[in-house]
């Protein structure tokens, strides 16, 4: 039989798809569906609610944002970890592949299911309480925009925790992202007030957006980076 | 001389102060070889670095000329079957098996006919459609070996492959393993069930607290370890015409009959058998039975890592 | 075939010898799980030692905020230092209880337990009483440390008297989160089998549900802030403590709290114990 060397984009063609396959089996897919519809649920409990519009939101919003934290450590890395934290690394490492596609087929074919969940929540709970929350499109969108990053850079941070702690990766990610994210980064640098900056309550306090942007980018790049470097010297 | 397959150089493996193998040094040019070596001896190890899985914290592995860690082209050549069974429960055998020898490098159209080949070649044909977390211990090393020779690899790493299977399924694994040999492809096997590894192949590695004790052909190493004389077993009409021959040689240091039967234990099993056919062609000695207990595997592994036996057998070609 | 009549036999003595000492009975061995459970959670730095040392730092810096704070602020800096003891806890939370079963039903743990004179009842009570240990050491110590501390700093012997009822709170309040802390997170981790989901489970609930319910009640309906386990144990220590709460923030009630407390924890109490015995029953791992 002729066998050929895999091109790296065939690779994570092949390992994305499969990683998406085994996600559709997974009751991860369901456990992060049931909490992209925790701030549906936070709209309709606000949808009647006589507070001003800005604080309604803001609630809404922060169960968006504290929902977008755990669902890439639940994709991303439960899958990861299941590839190179478990014995079956064996599996792919022992291919005609670099194992940095790996990594990269993860991140490009998991992080859209990520942000397609957050984005239909942030949708539907935007529908149904923009009245009582006096949100408009361009509230969606921003918010939309905040959910991109951070799904990347919270995704990308728990890539890095798992490469670098293959056993316990996922813990370390969300403990971080749950518990020090916010002491510990700064501001501008982690993942959950990279979302905050495109709240209402943020925009309203004068955060700079392009500066939330590029903390995103730097995270994102920083992170996989390592994780890249990193992932040949994983035994 | 041809190009050696497998090239060890000098290599040590250690897990931070735990150390895998030391100071190995081996070429394999082809054929089946058995690795052997007791429970934490550096087999799985050797594997692993042979696969390309791990790196030498010294030395050199060398797999068709290159770094097997560092190089794709030399692990699309290779078939790797680990020790451990863990694998994808949510995904069938077939797209498992299918799925990996996509990464090997089978074309995407061909995969699936190349995963059922390989699928039925082991038995599975019947129960692939099924996922694997469905599977027994058996059925899912029967999956993990198809994985293995999907993409037709040159070298094939097998590590404990016939662990949890049962008797008939190992005979065919087996000869599925010699025929995959005959075709020229070179395998690297190790288990514990001896007699397993000598149904394939006499060519033997043994490895012992992380060196390798002894390599090369079976019987000659049996050869090599002269301070345990041969043991000969042997059922004739005329035990005592026959012993007393036997006991008159020098080589032979010990006799025993019992009923028809005589235990001898020889330095030169060669010189030994010599005499046990002249008896026959002069004293018309009948001889029904002739056997020799300890020239088989299990013997020589015994002897070679038993206490007080530390000692290198090598035989060079 | 007949033995032969001159065979030989032997058995060497290789220094093995069965155990003829005492044996413990089998009801016994939850407190063999029990002392395994603190054991794992010790032996590494991260999973519990961590947490310690911070609720160590915890005390001592809310002890020196005792020394110098007058007798009247003494109760309300308890009640608000025992809300940071919840940071360790949730941290152990995350690191060791909510994927201890699921660890279990992934090694196969469970076959050896229930292969041995092991039930499932004493799997969950050896499970609970060492978690519980655990999450005691953080929630119910240093809060009781506190009270000591409040009391031994007492200017007059009355003063001391009148910190009792305090101590009194801090330990019934810290006995309450620590059977929280512990029952729930273990029963995420027996309803899913696998660790990382057990782990969002968890995570997913302490952190967004709860935290949306609270946001919530603050706007619409008050008690419904009590489904947030912080506000409900807040709620409990300042209003068991008859101590005024910092802000003017709507904050559940006594009763709301306490049930909803009650409620959750017990119902993971039995949905944890319910799941043992149905894993114990059920296969103990792949066939063979």
């Amino acid at each position: 039989m002729t066998t050929t060397m895999l091109d790296s984009r065939t690779a994570i063609d092949a390992i994305g798809r499969m990683s998406l396959t085994r996600l559709a089996r997974s009751k991860a897919l369901w456990i992060s569906a049931a909490l992209a519809a925790l701030p549906v649920l936070a709209a309709l409990l606000i949808s009647g609610s006589t507070k001003a519009p800005a604080t309604n939101w803001n609630m809404v919003h922060l169960t968006l944002r504290l929902t977008i934290l755990i669902i890439p450590p639940l994709i991303v890395g439960s899958s990861l970890a299941d590839d190179i934290g478990e014995k079956s690394a064996a599996y792919l490492w022992s291919r005609a592949l670099p194992r940095w596609v790996i990594v990269a087929a993860k991140v490009i074919y998991l992080v859209p299911v990520i942000f397609a969940l957050a984005a239909v929540s942030a949708t539907l709970a935007w529908v149904i309480a923009r009245d009582a929350a006096g949100v408009d499109v361009v509230d969606l969108g921003r918010t939309l925009v905040g959910i991109a990053a951070t799904s990347l850079a919270a995704s990308a941070l728990t890539v890095m925790a798992i490469v670098l702690a293959p056993r316990f990766g996922v813990v370390i990610a969300l403990c971080w992202l749950l518990t020090l994210d916010v002491a510990l980064g700064g501001r501008a640098m982690g993942a959950r007030v990279i979302a905050t900056s495109f709240s209402i309550a943020a925009l309203a306090e004068g955060r700079d957006v392009a500066v939330a942007l590029v903390s995103a980018a730097v995270i994102t790049i920083g992170c996989l980076a390592v994780a890249l470097k990193r992932i040949d010297r994983i035994e | 001389m041809t190009a050696p397959i497998v090239r060890v150089t000098r290599c040590s493996k250690w897990y931070g102060p735990v150390l895998g193998i030391s100071d190995i040094s081996w070429t394999l040019t082809g054929g089946v070889i058995g690795l052997l070596g007791p429970n934490g001896a550096g087999k799985s190890t050797l594997m692993k670095l042979a696969a390309g899985l791990i790196r030498p914290s010294r030395g050199t592995v060398e797999v068709f000329g290159q770094a097997p860690a560092d190089s794709p082209e030399a692990r699309r050549r290779i078939g790797y079957s680990p020790e451990h069974e863990s694998s994808y429960d949510d995904l069938t055998g077939r797209e498992f098996v299918r799925f990996l020898a996509h990464l090997a490098g089978v074309p995407k159209q061909d995969a699936d006919g190349a995963a059922v080949t390989a699928l039925d070649a082991m038995g599975m044909r019947g129960a692939m459609d099924r996922k694997i977390g469905g599977y027994s211990k058996g059925m899912r090393q029967r999956t993990k070996l198809a994985a293995t020779i999907a993409h037709d690899p040159d070298l094939l790493i097998l590590d404990e492959p016939l662990t949890g299977v049962d008797p008939i399924a190992r005979a065919e694994i087996i000869d599925r393993i010699r025929k995959i040999a005959a075709t020229g492809k070179c395998v690297i096997v190790s288990s514990h069930v001896l007699y397993e590894i000598e149904a394939l192949t006499q060519t033997i590695l043994v490895i012992y607290r992380g060196q390798v004790l002894a390599d090369g052909d079976l019987f000659a190493i049996r050869r090599l370890i002269d301070h345990r004389p041969h043991r000969i077993r042997i059922v004739c009409d005329q035990p005592r015409v026959l012993a007393a021959r036997l006991g008159a040689a020098a080589h032979v240091t010990k006799v025993e009959v019992e009923g028809t039967t005589i235990a001898a234990e020889t330095n030169n099993p060669d010189a030994c058998y010599d005499v046990i056919g002249e008896a026959v062609t002069d004293a018309g000695v009948k001889v029904e039975e002739l056997t020799s207990p300890d020239n088989n595997l299990g013997a020589v592994f015994e002897y070679l890592t038993s206490d007080g036996n530390r000692h290198r057998a090598r035989i060079t070609e | 075939m007949s033995q032969p009549t001159n065979s030989r036999g032997e058995i060497h003595d290789l220094g093995y010898a069965r155990y003829a000492g005492p044996r413990r009975p089998p009801s016994a061995s939850w407190q063999v799980i029990a002392r395994q459970q603190i054991a794992f959670a010790w032996a590494t730095w991260w999973r519990w030692k961590l947490a310690l040392g911070f609720a160590v730092v915890t005390t001592a810096i809310g002890a020196a905020i005792l020394y110098f704070v007058p007798g009247g602020g003494a109760d309300r800096t308890i009640a608000m230092t025992t809300a940071f003891y919840r940071l360790p806890a949730f941290i152990v939370t995350m690191t060791l209880t909510s994927t201890l079963v699921a660890r279990d039903v992934e090694t196969g743990a469970f076959g050896f337990y229930f292969s041995r004179p092991v039930r499932p009842i004493d799997y969950v009570l050896g499970k609970l009483v060492g978690n519980f240990g655990v999450m005691a050491s953080l929630l119910v110590a240093g809060p009781l440390l506190l009270s000591l501390v409040r009391m031994a700093v007492a200017e007059s012997w009355s003063a001391t008297q009148a910190a009792l009822p305090m101590m009194g709170v801090t330990l019934l309040v810290g006995v309450v989160a620590a059977l929280f802390f512990t029952a729930v997170p273990l029963a995420m981790s027996a309803l899913l089998g696998r660790r990382w989901l057990a782990l969002g489970l968890w995570a997913g609930y302490y952190v967004p549900l709860t935290t949306m319910l609270a946001v919530m009640g603050s706007l619409r309906w008050t008690p419904l802030m009590a489904a947030d386990p912080p506000h409900a144990l807040n709620a409990l220590a300042f209003r068991l403590g008859g101590i005024k709460f910092p802000s003017n923030d709507p904050h559940p009630s006594l009763e709301a709290s306490g049930i909803a407390l009650a409620v959750v924890t017990l119902a993971a109490l039995v949905a944890f114990a319910a799941m043992v015995m149905r894993r114990g029953s059920s296969s103990v791992g792949a066939s063979s």
